[in-house]
């Protein structure tokens, strides 16, 4: 794999390298010549390769006047750019853009918001030849639709096709550029669809917020249910969550998500870039990474493993299971042994070993109601000996993390050794 | 608690005024209105005035105000032993939202302002019975944004993605290339109510500040500088840990020939963190990069991406997943005007710090799609290959997915047909499945004098072989449909029925029937109002399962109104 890191980053050195002297078009194999070309072409600041041949502005979000703003470069090889012009009715007409000499042009006029413009741009060099004009068309139309109703709309959309397990009509309401990747998100929507049946969510928008390059987030209420497949058991889970939107050619499609997700739970960690800042404990449907699904509360939900948080469990190590010089207990096997790792021991009191990545909890944390920190652990460099009623949280790395709560250290009782007694809430 | 909200309702107050000052001062100078006539949300005087007394007022009035109120009320029935795995709350339920929306210029002066709330009595829909949802004030002077209330400002991938409650200001010249500074004050709460400290709503106070400067240095060639600070306080619990987060990030776009952009973002962060509240701060830093190439002219757009985002990496107001290591590759390639091929490859993996623990996720990915297949208008079809692979120490699992997609219309019909396969296989006899995947979905629309029909019928299924527990789970569904449209009467209405059947080979079969009805009546003008929308819905799912004791029946009956106020001021 290092070896496909070392390409990619070998290509960006080499077109870095290239600037200026890039004669053929690497990505279109050969394909390119001399023509008069367009770098780049921006409309009200929307760039062209997002447009897909439709622009669609809304009249409540348009600069004042309904000004619209066209601007962009043009360039050949072997001349100059001359002339470039623009015409906003199907090539009828054509008007001339500000042109500067290293081909940058700028190009404005006062939108009437009733009617729509079939868009074209030519650039002519200094020798006639002009840049391929049909590739420039773009429709650029106005929505008296304010943002609010077209979000509703998408979000029904995208409710709908995710409700009916259509996975290439939810896909194509998927952004290309969604964070973390829309393949990252095909793979965890199939998933889910092969272990919910019968999916219902309701959606009930709190808020959108917008900002000028298109992105808009959106909070909102859910009540969802699904059947499991495996079990045909019904799950329940309410809450809140927040995602963003990205207007794409008029359309909006999902940019990126927050836990609580709505779609992709089942490689959730993969999925969602953050939490919706809340402390609750409301319920919250998980599945985890054996496909097993799972209502947590939503503190827990955030840790790894969707939510694989773990019961609260005692152990009792009785006389029987401790050597006079340790005894260990292996929280991933539940089992008692004397491996060296994953463990806890007692010696003469309760040690945690040296090394090891922990920290410690208030007094009288209740484990029932406190997830297991996925942050704040810090190496020791000695043992950490723990006392009866303290509370230390341990991570393992990736044989998970464990709270553990001391509760009765029966070891050191004379003259016989009773119980030693500890609660833990273990996650992997 | 007080404080803040005499300080909301300050506010709101004020922006809910403004405009009526700014409009204020327009009328006095050249018109006289009673105030009643202000407040004439019907306003239908504006529409039955001549032309002539339309185009004088509608100089002077340049406030334009709508209010958007959408109510229902819904009745609901559960019963049966198991109704406790309802998603429905029982009895008589209301929905109310109401929004209302000003906006208008004066001189060189735009501003918009929102307000919505929402009421309701169902728990399943909010906990909270009377909510703010939006607050947002936006002051526009020719260079210069002012933004208040609920706000959101993209800085950056890694420093600033999300919306906050508090204030941004902008100053954008398009017309020039000087910088686009912005500059953000605000908390992160989720909802209004979390600043009001209700008790249904907590979330720790994460107050952030910070700036951004964008600035195109070329025509080819753009950046962007962006420090942000956000510090967390007012823990709910005690084990709630607080982060003290500054983060730093570079931004920028190059486009140095036509069809080809290089665009990347390098960002680091400083975090304290008070794991919880007998904790320690402890300090660390980290750091988070990308790259992406973009490729794109006829006939192939190639994207190629790396990220590498550190474990000590926070981005507590971004998007990032921290802890990965990330490439990828896409090719789509134009074969001809009606076949497009689209190949993927992407690998990720974590544990930075010490790969030995990694899991190395692998998905190559191989599709086509051939329009008018066989000379036919209509048809599209397409397939797709898919693996995806997990390494690691602990397992290793190998998906693979194979779709065939192909729509076309026959006599009218148009038919929407797929097909899947799929294998799952993780080792250790962990887990080896193979599910099997159908779905038809055939519409029509017809149109007569004065009524369109819109039939249609839905079938899928799925089969899920465990291949380790020998047992199958099988799915099917169906459904039909009928949409009627009387455009004469403003009237249309949908109609479905379905029934879906589970057989859980290890677990509870499920038997769920489905009806949903509704009809909506959308006039063009109703007591004065337009846009106006009144409907009526029924719904009922009846679960029936093996264990008699899980069934439950629901039923619901909704009926609302929506409707638009628009008016001058």
């Amino acid at each position: 794999m290092k070896k496909f890191t070392i390409l990619i980053l070998f290509i960006t050195l080499a077109l870095f390298a290239s600037v200026g002297k890039v004669q053929a078009k690497w990505w279109i194999f050969g394909k390119s010549s001399d023509e008069v070309s367009l770098n780049y072409i921006h409309i009200n600041k929307i760039s062209y390769e997002d447009m897909n041949g439709k622009a669609v502005f809304f009249k409540d979000s348009l600069p004042k006047n309904n000004e619209i703003a066209i601007n962009g470069k043009a360039s050949v090889k072997k001349s100059k750019i001359g002339a470039v012009m623009v015409s906003l009715d199907n090539k009828e007409t054509w008007d001339k853009a500000k042109l500067n000499d290293n081909g940058t042009f700028e190009y404005k006029f006062y939108a009437d918001t009733s009617k729509a413009y079939d868009f074209y741009l030519k650039a002519i060099d200094t020798t006639g030849k002009t840049n391929n004009i049909e590739k420039t068309y773009v429709q650029i139309t106005f929505s008296s639709q304010d943002v609010s109703a077209l979000v509703r709309e998408t979000l029904d959309k995208l409710f709908r096709a995710y409700q009916t397990e259509n996975l290439a009509a939810f896909m194509t309401l998927v952004s290309d550029k969604f964070i973390p990747g829309s393949d990252i998100l095909d793979s965890a929507v199939r998933r889910d669809f092969i272990l919910f049946d019968y999916i219902k969510i309701d959606h009930f928008i709190n808020n959108i917020s917008q900002v000028s390059d298109g992105k808009i987030f959106v909070s909102f209420q859910y009540n969802r249910s699904v059947i499991s497949t495996k079990t045909g058991q019904t799950f329940t889970d309410k809450g809140m969550t927040e995602l963003v939107l990205k207007n794409e050619d008029g359309q909006l499609k999902l940019f990126s998500m927050k836990h609580p997700l709505m779609f992709g739970l089942s490689d959730a960690s993969e999925i969602a870039t953050g939490s919706v800042n809340q402390n609750s404990d409301e319920d919250t449907l998980v599945i985890d990474s054996n496909g097993i699904i799972k209502i947590v509360p939503y503190n827990d939900s955030l840790n790894g493993d969707g939510g694989s948080s773990g019961e609260v469990k005692t152990v009792t190590l009785n006389p029987g299971h401790i050597t006079p010089t340790n005894s260990t207990y292996d929280f991933e096997a539940e089992e008692y042994d004397n491996a060296t790792w994953m463990v806890m021991y007692m010696g003469t009191s309760f040690h945690l070993p040296s090394g090891l990545p922990v920290q410690q909890l208030p007094t009288g944390t209740d484990l029932n109601s406190t997830s297991v920190p996925t942050s704040g652990y810090t190496s020791t460099e000695g043992e950490v000996r723990g006392t009866i009623g303290e509370c230390w949280a341990v991570d393992y790395g990736s044989r998970g993390r464990v709270i553990i709560k001391f509760r009765n250290d029966g070891f050191n009782t004379s003259p016989n050794p009773t119980a030693v007694l500890f609660d833990y809430k273990y996650q992997n | 608690m007080k404080q803040k909200r005499k300080f909301i309702f300050t506010c709101l107050f004020m922006f809910l005024f403004c405009p009526f000052i700014f409009a204020q001062e327009n009328l006095a100078s050249e018109t006289k209105t009673t105030d009643v006539e202000m407040f004439n949300l019907e306003m239908p005087s504006v529409v039955t005035s001549s032309y002539s007394e339309t185009a004088e007022k509608s100089k002077i009035k340049n406030t334009d105000v709508r209010i958007n109120f959408g109510g229902q009320v819904s009745y609901n029935e559960i019963t049966g032993p198991g109704k406790a795995s309802s998603s429905l709350s029982e009895g008589v339920r209301h929905f109310e939202n109401l929004g209302i929306n000003v906006t208008g210029t004066k001189s060189d002066l735009k501003y918009q302002f929102n307000v919505s709330g929402r009421a309701t009595n169902d728990e399943r829909v909010d906990p909270i019975f009377v909510s703010l949802t939006s607050l947002q004030t936006r002051l526009e002077y020719k260079n210069n944004f002012l933004n208040m209330g609920d706000i959101y400002e993209a800085f950056s991938q890694y420093s600033l993605n999300t919306a906050l409650k508090g204030v941004s200001y902008k100053y954008k010249n398009s017309s020039t290339r000087t910088p686009e500074i912005s500059a953000v004050f605000g908390s992160a709460y989720p909802r209004w109510e979390s600043w009001f400290k209700d008790s249904k709503a907590q979330s720790i106070n994460r107050t952030a500040y910070g700036a951004n400067i964008k600035k195109e240095l070329t025509d080819n060639l753009k950046f962007g500088v962006t420090a942000l600070k956000s510090d967390d306080s007012q823990r709910i619990t005690d084990t709630d840990p607080l982060y003290n987060n500054t983060l730093y990030s570079i931004d920028g776009e190059y486009s140095p020939i036509a069809g080809l952009s290089i665009s990347g973002e390098a960002a680091m962060s400083q975090t304290e963190l008070e794991a919880n509240s007998t904790a320690t701060k402890t300090s660390y830093n980290g750091n988070a990069f990308k790259l992406e190439i973009i490729g794109d002219e006829d006939p192939s757009r190639v994207v190629l991406g790396y990220e590498r985002v550190n474990p000590e990496f926070e981005s507590l107001l971004g998007s990032a997943i921290k802890d990965r290591e990330r490439s990828s590759a896409r090719w789509r390639y134009k074969y001809t005007s009606n076949t497009t091929f689209d190949s993927r490859f992407t690998w990720y993996r974590n544990s930075l710090n010490d790969t030995s623990k990694s899991t190395n996720n692998y998905k190559p990915e191989i599709g086509v799609n051939i329009k008018r297949i066989f000379d036919r208008k209509y048809s599209n079809l397409n397939f797709n290959i898919k693996l995806d692979q997990k390494n690691s120490a602990v397992n290793n699992s190998s998906d693979y997915f194979t779709d065939l997609g192909y729509r076309d219309r026959f006599i009218g019909l148009d038919i929407d047909a797929g097909a899947g396969f799929t294998s799952y296989n993780v080792d250790k006899n962990t887990r080896e499945t193979l599910d099997y995947s159908g779905r038809l979905s055939v519409s029509t629309r017809k149109s007569f004098e004065k009524v369109i029909l819109k039939p249609s019928i839905n079938a899928s299924s799925n089969y899920i072989d465990d291949n380790i527990n020998n047992t199958t789970d099988k799915i099917f569904e169906y459904s039909i449909g009928l949409g009627v449209d009387l455009p004469d009467s403003k009237l249309s209405s949908n109609f479905k029925f379905g029934q879906n059947i589970l057989k859980a080979a290890a677990g509870d079969d499920a038997d769920s029937l489905f009806l949903n009805a509704g009809i909506y009546y959308r006039p063009d003008v109703f007591f004065g109002i337009k846009d106006c929308t009144l409907f009526a819905r029924a719904m009922m799912n009846d679960f029936a399962f093996q264990t008699d004791t899980r069934n439950f029946k629901e039923k619901s009956f909704s009926m609302g109104v929506s409707f638009p106020l628009d008016f001058k001021i």
